[in-house]
Protein backbone atom coordinates (compact mmCIF):
# COMPACT_ATOMS: atom_id res chain seq x y z
CA UNK A 1 0.00 0.00 0.00
CA UNK A 2 1.22 3.20 -0.78
CA UNK A 3 2.24 5.59 1.92
CA UNK A 4 0.46 9.14 2.03
CA UNK A 5 2.13 10.45 4.30
CA UNK A 6 2.92 14.23 4.07
CA UNK A 7 0.48 15.12 1.76
CA UNK A 8 -2.91 17.11 2.58
CA UNK A 9 -5.92 18.68 1.08
CA UNK A 10 -5.16 22.22 -0.15
CA UNK A 11 -7.88 24.44 0.79
CA UNK A 12 -8.58 27.30 -1.34
CA UNK A 13 -7.81 30.28 1.26
CA UNK A 14 -3.87 28.64 1.73
CA UNK A 15 -3.73 28.58 -2.26
CA UNK A 16 -4.84 31.93 -3.30
CA UNK A 17 -5.38 33.67 -0.17
CA UNK A 18 -9.21 34.44 -1.24
CA UNK A 19 -11.81 33.90 0.53
CA UNK A 20 -14.25 31.04 -0.93
CA UNK A 21 -16.96 33.08 -1.14
CA UNK A 22 -14.98 35.41 -3.22
CA UNK A 23 -13.68 32.34 -5.42
CA UNK A 24 -17.22 30.96 -6.04
CA UNK A 25 -18.55 34.68 -7.00
CA UNK A 26 -15.22 34.72 -9.72
CA UNK A 27 -16.90 31.35 -10.93
CA UNK A 28 -20.46 32.35 -11.13
CA UNK A 29 -19.37 35.35 -13.38
CA UNK A 30 -16.75 32.99 -15.59
CA UNK A 31 -19.82 31.29 -16.31
CA UNK A 32 -22.05 33.92 -17.35
CA UNK A 33 -19.34 35.48 -19.53
CA UNK A 34 -19.11 32.02 -20.80
CA UNK A 35 -22.92 31.78 -21.15
CA UNK A 36 -23.14 35.44 -22.79
CA UNK A 37 -20.38 34.67 -25.31
CA UNK A 38 -21.89 31.67 -26.95
CA UNK A 39 -25.47 32.95 -26.20
CA UNK A 40 -24.10 35.67 -28.98
CA UNK A 41 -22.67 33.02 -31.18
CA UNK A 42 -25.50 31.06 -31.35
CA UNK A 43 -27.61 34.61 -32.11
CA UNK A 44 -25.30 35.50 -34.77
CA UNK A 45 -25.07 32.86 -36.40
CA UNK A 46 -28.82 32.12 -36.76
CA UNK A 47 -29.02 36.09 -38.07
CA UNK A 48 -26.90 34.61 -41.09
CA UNK A 49 -28.56 31.54 -41.24
CA UNK A 50 -31.92 33.50 -41.12
CA UNK A 51 -30.10 36.28 -43.85
CA UNK A 52 -28.96 33.57 -46.33
CA UNK A 53 -32.42 31.61 -46.26
CA UNK A 54 -34.24 35.15 -46.77
CA UNK A 55 -31.58 35.83 -49.38
CA UNK A 56 -31.74 32.52 -51.12
CA UNK A 57 -35.52 32.68 -51.13
CA UNK A 58 -35.89 35.75 -52.55
CA UNK A 59 -33.90 35.69 -55.16
CA UNK A 60 -35.15 32.25 -55.94
CA UNK A 61 -38.55 34.21 -56.30
CA UNK A 62 -37.21 37.44 -57.65
CA UNK A 63 -35.53 35.63 -60.30
CA UNK A 64 -34.56 37.32 -63.60
CA UNK A 65 -34.35 35.01 -67.02
CA UNK A 66 -31.41 36.02 -69.32
CA UNK A 67 -31.67 33.54 -71.84
CA UNK A 68 -34.05 31.75 -73.62
CA UNK A 69 -32.67 27.97 -75.40
CA UNK A 70 -34.16 25.16 -76.50
CA UNK A 71 -32.69 22.52 -74.74
CA UNK A 72 -34.33 19.44 -76.40
CA UNK A 73 -36.48 19.36 -79.61
CA UNK A 74 -38.14 16.61 -81.35
CA UNK A 75 -37.85 15.34 -84.87
CA UNK A 76 -39.69 17.25 -87.68
CA UNK A 77 -43.27 16.96 -88.33
CA UNK A 78 -46.27 18.76 -89.27
CA UNK A 79 -48.02 20.17 -86.71
CA UNK A 80 -49.91 22.55 -88.60
CA UNK A 81 -53.70 22.41 -88.59
CA UNK A 82 -54.32 21.07 -85.25
CA UNK A 83 -55.71 22.75 -82.00
CA UNK A 84 -53.43 22.87 -79.06
CA UNK A 85 -54.15 22.40 -74.74
CA UNK A 86 -51.43 22.80 -72.38
CA UNK A 87 -51.12 20.05 -70.05
CA UNK A 88 -48.91 20.29 -67.58
CA UNK A 89 -45.54 18.44 -68.66
CA UNK A 90 -47.09 17.46 -71.92
CA UNK A 91 -49.12 19.00 -75.11
CA UNK A 92 -52.30 17.84 -75.63
CA UNK A 93 -52.82 18.00 -79.69
CA UNK A 94 -56.54 17.51 -81.48
CA UNK A 95 -58.41 18.19 -84.41
CA UNK A 96 -61.42 16.32 -86.29
CA UNK A 97 -59.86 13.38 -86.54
CA UNK A 98 -58.35 12.69 -83.15
CA UNK A 99 -56.25 13.45 -80.25
CA UNK A 100 -53.15 12.67 -78.53
CA UNK A 101 -51.16 12.97 -75.68
CA UNK A 102 -47.06 14.75 -76.11
CA UNK A 103 -44.55 14.91 -73.96
CA UNK A 104 -41.57 17.53 -74.43
CA UNK A 105 -39.16 15.14 -76.82
CA UNK A 106 -42.09 14.33 -79.36
CA UNK A 107 -42.93 11.04 -77.53
CA UNK A 108 -46.47 10.14 -78.20
CA UNK A 109 -48.21 9.30 -74.64
CA UNK A 110 -51.29 7.70 -75.47
CA UNK A 111 -53.51 9.19 -79.02
CA UNK A 112 -57.64 8.38 -79.90
CA UNK A 113 -59.10 8.46 -83.05
CA UNK A 114 -62.96 9.72 -83.21
CA UNK A 115 -64.49 11.89 -86.00
CA UNK A 116 -66.07 15.24 -84.36
CA UNK A 117 -67.56 18.16 -86.22
CA UNK A 118 -66.47 20.66 -83.16
CA UNK A 119 -64.24 19.12 -80.31
CA UNK A 120 -64.28 20.66 -77.13
CA UNK A 121 -61.68 19.57 -75.07
CA UNK A 122 -61.01 19.61 -71.59
CA UNK A 123 -58.27 18.86 -69.09
CA UNK A 124 -57.58 19.02 -65.25
CA UNK A 125 -54.46 17.45 -63.70
CA UNK A 126 -53.52 15.30 -66.45
CA UNK A 127 -56.90 13.85 -66.94
CA UNK A 128 -58.07 14.99 -70.43
CA UNK A 129 -61.80 14.55 -71.24
CA UNK A 130 -63.20 15.26 -75.38
CA UNK A 131 -66.77 15.32 -76.73
CA UNK A 132 -68.08 17.39 -79.67
CA UNK A 133 -69.73 19.96 -79.30
CA UNK A 134 -73.76 18.90 -79.55
CA UNK A 135 -72.67 15.50 -79.49
CA UNK A 136 -73.22 13.04 -77.07
CA UNK A 137 -70.32 10.98 -76.16
CA UNK A 138 -67.41 11.80 -74.23
CA UNK A 139 -64.27 10.41 -74.14
CA UNK A 140 -62.24 10.44 -70.89
CA UNK A 141 -58.41 9.93 -71.39
CA UNK A 142 -56.91 9.00 -67.82
CA UNK A 143 -54.04 8.47 -66.65
CA UNK A 144 -51.60 5.87 -68.30
CA UNK A 145 -53.86 6.82 -71.59
CA UNK A 146 -56.95 4.36 -70.33
CA UNK A 147 -60.03 5.42 -71.99
CA UNK A 148 -63.75 6.01 -70.88
CA UNK A 149 -66.48 6.66 -73.16
CA UNK A 150 -69.45 7.81 -71.69
CA UNK A 151 -72.75 8.02 -73.93
CA UNK A 152 -75.24 10.98 -72.46
CA UNK A 153 -77.55 10.44 -74.78
CA UNK A 154 -78.46 14.10 -75.40
CA UNK A 155 -76.72 16.94 -76.87
CA UNK A 156 -73.49 18.29 -74.74
CA UNK A 157 -73.65 21.95 -74.20
CA UNK A 158 -70.45 21.67 -71.69
CA UNK A 159 -68.71 19.69 -69.11
CA UNK A 160 -65.97 19.40 -66.54
CA UNK A 161 -63.39 17.25 -65.56
CA UNK A 162 -61.90 16.57 -62.26
CA UNK A 163 -58.62 14.93 -61.39
CA UNK A 164 -60.57 11.94 -59.88
CA UNK A 165 -61.46 11.11 -63.16
CA UNK A 166 -65.51 11.83 -62.84
CA UNK A 167 -67.68 14.05 -65.40
CA UNK A 168 -70.09 16.77 -65.00
CA UNK A 169 -71.90 17.58 -68.00
CA UNK A 170 -74.56 20.18 -69.07
CA UNK A 171 -77.08 18.32 -71.25
CA UNK A 172 -80.11 19.83 -73.56
CA UNK A 173 -83.19 18.17 -75.14
CA UNK A 174 -86.11 20.20 -76.44
CA UNK A 175 -87.95 21.53 -73.73
CA UNK A 176 -85.34 20.80 -70.51
CA UNK A 177 -81.47 21.17 -69.35
CA UNK A 178 -79.64 18.46 -67.77
CA UNK A 179 -76.78 17.96 -64.81
CA UNK A 180 -75.25 14.85 -64.77
CA UNK A 181 -72.45 13.61 -63.15
CA UNK A 182 -70.46 9.86 -64.40
CA UNK A 183 -67.81 8.40 -62.38
CA UNK A 184 -64.75 6.92 -63.46
CA UNK A 185 -66.35 4.08 -64.87
CA UNK A 186 -68.51 6.26 -67.05
CA UNK A 187 -72.10 5.23 -65.18
CA UNK A 188 -74.49 8.19 -64.20
CA UNK A 189 -74.17 9.10 -60.88
CA UNK A 190 -76.55 11.94 -60.43
CA UNK A 191 -79.16 13.76 -62.46
CA UNK A 192 -80.18 16.76 -62.28
CA UNK A 193 -83.57 18.34 -64.21
CA UNK A 194 -82.69 22.08 -64.69
CA UNK A 195 -85.97 24.32 -66.48
CA UNK A 196 -85.96 27.98 -66.32
CA UNK A 197 -88.91 28.57 -63.32
CA UNK A 198 -86.97 26.38 -60.91
CA UNK A 199 -83.61 26.24 -61.01
CA UNK A 200 -82.74 28.60 -63.93
CA UNK A 201 -80.64 27.68 -67.33
CA UNK A 202 -76.88 26.29 -66.60
CA UNK A 203 -74.97 28.26 -68.17
CA UNK A 204 -71.73 26.52 -67.17
CA UNK A 205 -70.37 23.15 -64.63
CA UNK A 206 -67.15 23.19 -62.45
CA UNK A 207 -65.66 19.93 -60.78
CA UNK A 208 -63.68 19.70 -57.99
CA UNK A 209 -63.35 16.31 -55.72
CA UNK A 210 -66.81 15.84 -54.14
CA UNK A 211 -68.10 19.01 -55.09
CA UNK A 212 -69.66 20.18 -58.38
CA UNK A 213 -70.35 24.27 -59.17
CA UNK A 214 -73.23 25.18 -61.86
CA UNK A 215 -74.39 28.63 -62.96
CA UNK A 216 -77.50 28.99 -63.03
CA UNK A 217 -79.20 32.03 -64.98
CA UNK A 218 -82.97 32.99 -64.79
CA UNK A 219 -85.16 35.96 -64.74
CA UNK A 220 -87.38 37.24 -62.28
CA UNK A 221 -89.79 39.81 -62.92
CA UNK A 222 -87.91 42.32 -65.82
CA UNK A 223 -84.41 41.51 -64.03
CA UNK A 224 -82.16 38.98 -65.05
CA UNK A 225 -80.18 37.25 -62.35
CA UNK A 226 -77.89 34.43 -61.97
CA UNK A 227 -76.58 31.41 -59.19
CA UNK A 228 -73.72 29.75 -58.56
CA UNK A 229 -75.12 26.73 -56.56
CA UNK A 230 -72.65 24.29 -55.30
CA UNK A 231 -73.34 20.77 -54.41
CA UNK A 232 -71.23 18.22 -52.67
CA UNK A 233 -71.90 14.40 -53.63
CA UNK A 234 -70.01 13.34 -50.36
CA UNK A 235 -70.92 12.38 -46.80
CA UNK A 236 -71.45 16.56 -45.64
CA UNK A 237 -74.14 17.23 -49.24
CA UNK A 238 -76.10 13.96 -47.84
CA UNK A 239 -77.35 15.70 -44.98
CA UNK A 240 -78.46 18.87 -47.07
CA UNK A 241 -81.79 19.40 -49.32
CA UNK A 242 -80.43 18.04 -53.04
CA UNK A 243 -76.92 17.68 -52.35
CA UNK A 244 -76.73 21.61 -52.12
CA UNK A 245 -74.37 23.05 -49.82
CA UNK A 246 -74.36 26.50 -50.85
CA UNK A 247 -76.10 29.12 -52.96
CA UNK A 248 -75.40 32.23 -54.35
CA UNK A 249 -77.57 34.90 -56.03
CA UNK A 250 -76.75 37.90 -58.52
CA UNK A 251 -78.53 40.48 -59.69
CA UNK A 252 -78.31 41.95 -63.48
CA UNK A 253 -75.39 39.28 -63.83
CA UNK A 254 -74.51 36.34 -66.06
CA UNK A 255 -72.00 33.89 -65.04
CA UNK A 256 -70.57 32.10 -67.86
CA UNK A 257 -67.35 30.89 -66.80
CA UNK A 258 -66.74 28.85 -63.45
CA UNK A 259 -63.55 26.54 -62.47
CA UNK A 260 -61.72 25.22 -59.87
CA UNK A 261 -58.43 26.94 -59.41
CA UNK A 262 -57.35 24.28 -56.86
CA UNK A 263 -59.26 21.69 -54.32
CA UNK A 264 -59.79 24.47 -51.81
CA UNK A 265 -60.48 27.41 -54.00
CA UNK A 266 -63.22 28.05 -57.09
CA UNK A 267 -64.01 31.23 -58.75
CA UNK A 268 -67.12 32.21 -60.71
CA UNK A 269 -66.81 35.41 -63.39
CA UNK A 270 -69.87 37.52 -64.72
CA UNK A 271 -69.45 40.09 -67.36
CA UNK A 272 -69.75 42.76 -64.05
CA UNK A 273 -68.14 40.70 -61.56
CA UNK A 274 -65.45 38.41 -60.26
CA UNK A 275 -65.97 36.08 -57.45
CA UNK A 276 -64.35 34.07 -55.34
CA UNK A 277 -65.17 30.69 -53.12
CA UNK A 278 -63.67 29.21 -50.35
CA UNK A 279 -64.29 25.69 -49.04
CA UNK A 280 -63.32 21.89 -50.72
CA UNK A 281 -66.60 20.59 -49.25
CA UNK A 282 -68.64 23.51 -48.35
CA UNK A 283 -67.37 26.34 -50.81
CA UNK A 284 -68.41 29.73 -49.25
CA UNK A 285 -68.01 33.12 -51.06
CA UNK A 286 -64.66 34.47 -49.73
CA UNK A 287 -64.90 37.62 -51.92
CA UNK A 288 -66.80 39.57 -54.68
CA UNK A 289 -65.20 42.56 -56.41
CA UNK A 290 -67.15 44.55 -59.35
CA UNK A 291 -65.88 45.26 -62.45
CA UNK A 292 -66.68 48.20 -64.01
CA UNK A 293 -64.60 47.66 -67.66
CA UNK A 294 -65.22 45.16 -70.58
CA UNK A 295 -63.47 42.16 -70.09
CA UNK A 296 -61.71 41.21 -73.24
CA UNK A 297 -60.29 37.86 -71.86
CA UNK A 298 -59.45 35.92 -68.63
CA UNK A 299 -56.88 33.22 -67.54
CA UNK A 300 -56.34 31.26 -64.85
CA UNK A 301 -54.13 28.73 -63.17
CA UNK A 302 -53.50 27.29 -59.97
CA UNK A 303 -52.21 30.60 -58.51
CA UNK A 304 -54.61 32.99 -59.70
CA UNK A 305 -56.86 34.65 -62.28
CA UNK A 306 -55.82 36.98 -64.68
CA UNK A 307 -58.27 39.26 -66.37
CA UNK A 308 -57.57 41.60 -69.68
CA UNK A 309 -58.45 44.67 -70.05
CA UNK A 310 -58.12 47.57 -73.03
CA UNK A 311 -55.86 50.11 -71.18
CA UNK A 312 -57.23 53.25 -71.16
CA UNK A 313 -54.37 54.99 -70.30
CA UNK A 314 -53.69 54.59 -73.81
CA UNK A 315 -50.01 54.01 -73.37
CA UNK A 316 -50.23 49.80 -74.34
CA UNK A 317 -52.74 47.78 -75.78
CA UNK A 318 -53.62 45.85 -73.11
CA UNK A 319 -53.73 45.64 -69.08
CA UNK A 320 -53.63 42.25 -67.25
CA UNK A 321 -55.07 42.59 -63.38
CA UNK A 322 -54.46 39.47 -61.44
CA UNK A 323 -56.11 38.24 -58.65
CA UNK A 324 -55.04 35.56 -56.43
CA UNK A 325 -56.66 32.96 -54.96
CA UNK A 326 -57.99 35.06 -52.16
CA UNK A 327 -59.86 37.15 -54.66
CA UNK A 328 -57.17 39.89 -53.89
CA UNK A 329 -56.12 42.37 -56.82
CA UNK A 330 -52.43 41.86 -56.53
CA UNK A 331 -51.27 43.42 -59.89
CA UNK A 332 -51.73 45.04 -62.82
CA UNK A 333 -49.18 45.46 -65.74
CA UNK A 334 -50.13 46.64 -69.45
CA UNK A 335 -48.59 45.25 -72.20
CA UNK A 336 -48.61 46.15 -76.03
CA UNK A 337 -48.31 42.36 -77.30
CA UNK A 338 -51.03 40.54 -79.09
CA UNK A 339 -51.21 37.30 -77.16
CA UNK A 340 -52.33 34.36 -78.02
CA UNK A 341 -52.61 32.62 -74.28
CA UNK A 342 -51.81 33.53 -71.22
CA UNK A 343 -50.70 30.59 -69.05
CA UNK A 344 -50.29 31.42 -65.11
CA UNK A 345 -49.03 28.76 -62.87
CA UNK A 346 -47.05 28.42 -60.00
CA UNK A 347 -47.41 31.91 -59.31
CA UNK A 348 -45.71 32.88 -62.74
CA UNK A 349 -47.56 34.44 -65.67
CA UNK A 350 -46.16 33.71 -69.33
CA UNK A 351 -47.89 35.97 -72.14
CA UNK A 352 -47.77 34.72 -75.57
CA UNK A 353 -47.87 35.15 -79.31
CA UNK A 354 -46.86 33.15 -82.25
CA UNK A 355 -43.42 34.76 -81.84
CA UNK A 356 -42.37 36.40 -78.84
CA UNK A 357 -43.18 36.16 -74.72
CA UNK A 358 -43.27 37.87 -71.75
CA UNK A 359 -42.08 36.16 -67.98
CA UNK A 360 -43.96 37.82 -65.39
CA UNK A 361 -44.11 36.67 -61.26
CA UNK A 362 -46.93 37.53 -59.43
CA UNK A 363 -46.27 41.09 -58.40
CA UNK A 364 -45.90 42.04 -62.10
CA UNK A 365 -42.81 42.15 -62.28
CA UNK A 366 -40.50 41.38 -65.65
CA UNK A 367 -38.73 38.16 -65.24
CA UNK A 368 -38.26 37.65 -69.58
CA UNK A 369 -39.35 39.20 -72.55
CA UNK A 370 -37.61 38.24 -75.67
CA UNK A 371 -38.52 36.58 -79.15
CA UNK A 372 -38.95 32.64 -80.20
CA UNK A 373 -36.55 31.31 -82.56
CA UNK A 374 -39.18 29.99 -84.46
CA UNK A 375 -43.08 30.51 -84.68
CA UNK A 376 -44.89 29.64 -81.65
CA UNK A 377 -48.34 27.56 -81.68
CA UNK A 378 -48.87 27.01 -78.05
CA UNK A 379 -47.28 26.79 -75.06
CA UNK A 380 -47.73 23.86 -72.00
CA UNK A 381 -46.14 24.49 -68.87
CA UNK A 382 -44.35 22.12 -67.06
CA UNK A 383 -43.61 21.45 -63.10
CA UNK A 384 -40.68 23.75 -63.23
CA UNK A 385 -40.89 27.76 -64.05
CA UNK A 386 -37.80 27.45 -65.51
CA UNK A 387 -39.23 24.63 -68.14
CA UNK A 388 -41.95 25.03 -70.76
CA UNK A 389 -42.98 22.70 -73.74
CA UNK A 390 -43.38 25.11 -77.24
CA UNK A 391 -45.45 23.30 -80.30
CA UNK A 392 -43.84 24.79 -83.74
CA UNK A 393 -44.73 24.22 -87.02
CA UNK A 394 -42.83 21.57 -87.50
CA UNK A 395 -41.44 19.88 -83.75
CA UNK A 396 -42.28 20.02 -80.32
CA UNK A 397 -39.41 21.48 -78.23
CA UNK A 398 -38.56 21.86 -74.77
CA UNK A 399 -37.57 25.65 -73.31
CA UNK A 400 -35.52 26.54 -71.01
CA UNK A 401 -34.86 29.97 -69.04
CA UNK A 402 -31.94 30.43 -67.60
CA UNK B 1 -13.03 51.36 -62.60
CA UNK B 2 -10.73 52.15 -59.71
CA UNK B 3 -8.87 48.81 -58.17
CA UNK B 4 -8.97 50.07 -53.99
CA UNK B 5 -12.18 51.90 -52.50
CA UNK B 6 -13.31 51.33 -48.48
CA UNK B 7 -15.13 47.98 -49.27
CA UNK B 8 -12.12 46.48 -50.62
CA UNK B 9 -9.66 47.59 -47.90
CA UNK B 10 -12.73 46.01 -45.58
CA UNK B 11 -12.86 43.19 -47.50
CA UNK B 12 -9.19 42.83 -47.17
CA UNK B 13 -8.75 43.16 -43.11
CA UNK B 14 -11.53 40.61 -43.06
CA UNK B 15 -10.22 38.19 -45.01
CA UNK B 16 -6.76 38.59 -42.65
CA UNK B 17 -9.18 37.93 -39.45
CA UNK B 18 -10.86 34.56 -41.41
CA UNK B 19 -6.91 33.50 -42.43
CA UNK B 20 -6.08 33.98 -38.44
CA UNK B 21 -9.37 32.33 -37.40
CA UNK B 22 -9.14 29.89 -39.89
CA UNK B 23 -5.41 28.86 -39.08
CA UNK B 24 -6.74 28.98 -35.41
CA UNK B 25 -9.84 26.61 -35.91
CA UNK B 26 -8.08 24.30 -38.28
CA UNK B 27 -9.46 22.73 -41.62
CA UNK B 28 -11.72 19.42 -39.94
CA UNK B 29 -13.10 21.50 -36.99
CA UNK B 30 -13.58 24.55 -39.77
CA UNK B 31 -15.26 22.34 -42.64
CA UNK B 32 -17.60 21.09 -39.97
CA UNK B 33 -19.09 23.87 -38.81
CA UNK B 34 -19.11 25.18 -42.42
CA UNK B 35 -21.15 21.91 -43.83
CA UNK B 36 -22.88 22.44 -40.74
CA UNK B 37 -24.22 25.90 -41.90
CA UNK B 38 -24.46 25.15 -45.58
CA UNK B 39 -26.87 21.89 -44.37
CA UNK B 40 -29.07 24.46 -42.08
CA UNK B 41 -29.54 26.89 -44.74
CA UNK B 42 -30.44 24.57 -47.23
CA UNK B 43 -32.54 22.31 -44.92
CA UNK B 44 -34.49 25.50 -44.00
CA UNK B 45 -34.45 26.46 -47.75
CA UNK B 46 -36.05 22.86 -48.69
CA UNK B 47 -38.87 22.99 -45.99
CA UNK B 48 -39.90 26.70 -47.24
CA UNK B 49 -40.54 24.75 -50.88
CA UNK B 50 -42.12 22.00 -49.35
CA UNK B 51 -44.74 24.57 -47.47
CA UNK B 52 -44.71 26.37 -50.99
CA UNK B 53 -45.33 22.78 -53.18
CA UNK B 54 -48.34 21.63 -50.46
CA UNK B 55 -49.62 24.88 -50.74
CA UNK B 56 -50.25 25.08 -53.95
CA UNK B 57 -51.15 21.69 -54.51
CA UNK B 58 -47.69 20.51 -56.33
CA UNK B 59 -47.41 17.20 -55.13
CA UNK B 60 -45.02 15.82 -57.38
CA UNK B 61 -42.15 19.24 -56.44
CA UNK B 62 -42.78 18.27 -52.92
CA UNK B 63 -41.92 14.83 -52.73
CA UNK B 64 -38.75 16.09 -54.83
CA UNK B 65 -38.00 18.04 -52.05
CA UNK B 66 -38.60 15.70 -49.30
CA UNK B 67 -36.33 13.07 -50.87
CA UNK B 68 -33.50 15.76 -51.48
CA UNK B 69 -34.35 16.08 -47.70
CA UNK B 70 -34.02 12.85 -46.82
CA UNK B 71 -30.92 12.53 -49.32
CA UNK B 72 -29.15 15.64 -47.27
CA UNK B 73 -29.67 14.08 -44.38
CA UNK B 74 -27.78 10.59 -45.03
CA UNK B 75 -25.15 12.52 -46.72
CA UNK B 76 -24.73 14.68 -43.65
CA UNK B 77 -24.46 12.11 -41.48
CA UNK B 78 -21.93 10.30 -43.72
CA UNK B 79 -19.97 13.51 -44.01
CA UNK B 80 -20.12 14.04 -40.51
CA UNK B 81 -18.75 11.03 -39.20
CA UNK B 82 -15.54 11.63 -41.90
CA UNK B 83 -15.23 14.51 -40.38
CA UNK B 84 -14.95 13.57 -36.90
CA UNK B 85 -13.03 11.01 -37.56
CA UNK B 86 -10.27 13.18 -40.08
CA UNK B 87 -10.38 15.75 -36.70
CA UNK B 88 -9.25 12.71 -34.44
CA UNK B 89 -6.18 11.88 -37.02
CA UNK B 90 -5.36 15.54 -37.53
CA UNK B 91 -4.54 15.64 -33.79
CA UNK B 92 -1.29 13.80 -34.35
CA UNK B 93 1.95 15.65 -35.50
CA UNK B 94 2.61 17.16 -38.36
CA UNK B 95 -0.75 16.42 -39.38
CA UNK B 96 -2.12 18.89 -36.49
CA UNK B 97 -0.07 21.57 -38.55
CA UNK B 98 -1.45 20.81 -41.80
CA UNK B 99 -5.04 21.06 -40.46
CA UNK B 100 -4.47 24.39 -38.94
CA UNK B 101 -2.67 25.47 -42.11
CA UNK B 102 -5.67 23.80 -44.55
CA UNK B 103 -8.04 25.69 -42.13
CA UNK B 104 -6.90 29.13 -43.70
CA UNK B 105 -9.15 28.38 -47.16
CA UNK B 106 -12.22 27.75 -44.79
CA UNK B 107 -11.47 30.73 -43.00
CA UNK B 108 -11.74 32.70 -46.59
CA UNK B 109 -14.87 30.92 -47.26
CA UNK B 110 -16.43 32.16 -44.08
CA UNK B 111 -15.49 35.06 -44.93
CA UNK B 112 -16.89 34.86 -48.60
CA UNK B 113 -19.91 33.93 -47.48
CA UNK B 114 -20.66 37.03 -44.74
CA UNK B 115 -19.21 38.79 -47.82
CA UNK B 116 -21.98 37.98 -50.27
CA UNK B 117 -24.76 38.47 -47.90
CA UNK B 118 -23.55 41.78 -46.93
CA UNK B 119 -23.13 42.48 -50.85
CA UNK B 120 -26.70 41.01 -51.33
CA UNK B 121 -28.37 42.57 -48.81
CA UNK B 122 -26.75 46.15 -49.42
CA UNK B 123 -28.54 45.87 -53.28
CA UNK B 124 -31.72 45.26 -51.59
CA UNK B 125 -31.02 48.81 -50.03
CA UNK B 126 -31.04 47.36 -46.19
CA UNK B 127 -27.99 49.06 -44.91
CA UNK B 128 -28.93 52.74 -46.32
CA UNK B 129 -26.27 55.18 -47.13
CA UNK B 130 -23.75 52.61 -46.25
CA UNK B 131 -25.19 49.93 -48.58
CA UNK B 132 -25.45 52.62 -51.10
CA UNK B 133 -21.82 53.10 -50.66
CA UNK B 134 -21.09 49.41 -50.75
CA UNK B 135 -22.94 48.85 -53.66
CA UNK B 136 -20.63 51.81 -55.41
CA UNK B 137 -17.27 50.38 -54.46
CA UNK B 138 -18.66 47.22 -55.76
CA UNK B 139 -19.51 48.32 -59.24
CA UNK B 140 -16.30 50.76 -59.55
CA UNK B 141 -13.64 48.00 -58.32
CA UNK B 142 -13.05 45.38 -60.90
CA UNK B 143 -11.93 42.66 -58.17
CA UNK B 144 -15.26 43.17 -56.63
CA UNK B 145 -17.08 43.08 -59.60
CA UNK B 146 -15.53 39.74 -60.50
CA UNK B 147 -15.74 38.25 -57.35
CA UNK B 148 -19.73 39.65 -56.94
CA UNK B 149 -20.25 38.01 -60.34
CA UNK B 150 -20.31 34.24 -58.20
CA UNK B 151 -22.57 35.81 -55.89
CA UNK B 152 -24.97 33.54 -55.76
CA UNK B 153 -27.54 35.53 -53.41
CA UNK B 154 -27.46 38.88 -56.02
CA UNK B 155 -30.69 40.02 -57.95
CA UNK B 156 -30.12 39.25 -61.64
CA UNK B 157 -30.11 41.73 -63.87
CA UNK B 158 -30.62 41.59 -67.76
Amino acid sequence: MRDYKGFHVVRSEENTGTSGTEKKGSFKLQIAKHRLVVGIRILAVAAVIILIVWLLVTQYRNQIYTDMTVSSSSEKISLENNSYLSNNGSVITYSRDGISGTDGTGKVLWNLTYEMQKPIVHQTDGIVAVCDYNGHIIYMIGQGGKVTEIDTNLPIHDFSVSKEERIAVILEDSSNSWVNLYDAGGAKIVEIKATMTKTGYPLAVALSGEVMGVSYFYVDGDSMRNSVTFYNFGGIGENTSDHIVSSYDYADAVVPILGFMNSETAFALADNRLMFFTGSKKPVSSSDTLINENIVGAYYGDTGIGLIFYDTSGENKYRLDLYDTSGKKQMSYAFDIDFKDILIHRGQIFIYNEDQCIVLDSNGKEKYSGFFDNKVLNISTTDSNKRYIAVTRTSIETIDFE
Amino acid sequence: MSSVNLTLIIGIILIAIGIRAGFGIGLTKGLSHLIALIVTVVTLFLILMIRSSIHYGHIRSGIVYIVTLVILGAVYGVVKLILKSAHKVSELPILHQLDKLAGIAVGIMWVAIIYMVVIALAHRGLFGSFGEMVVKDVHDSTILTYINAYNIMMPKTR
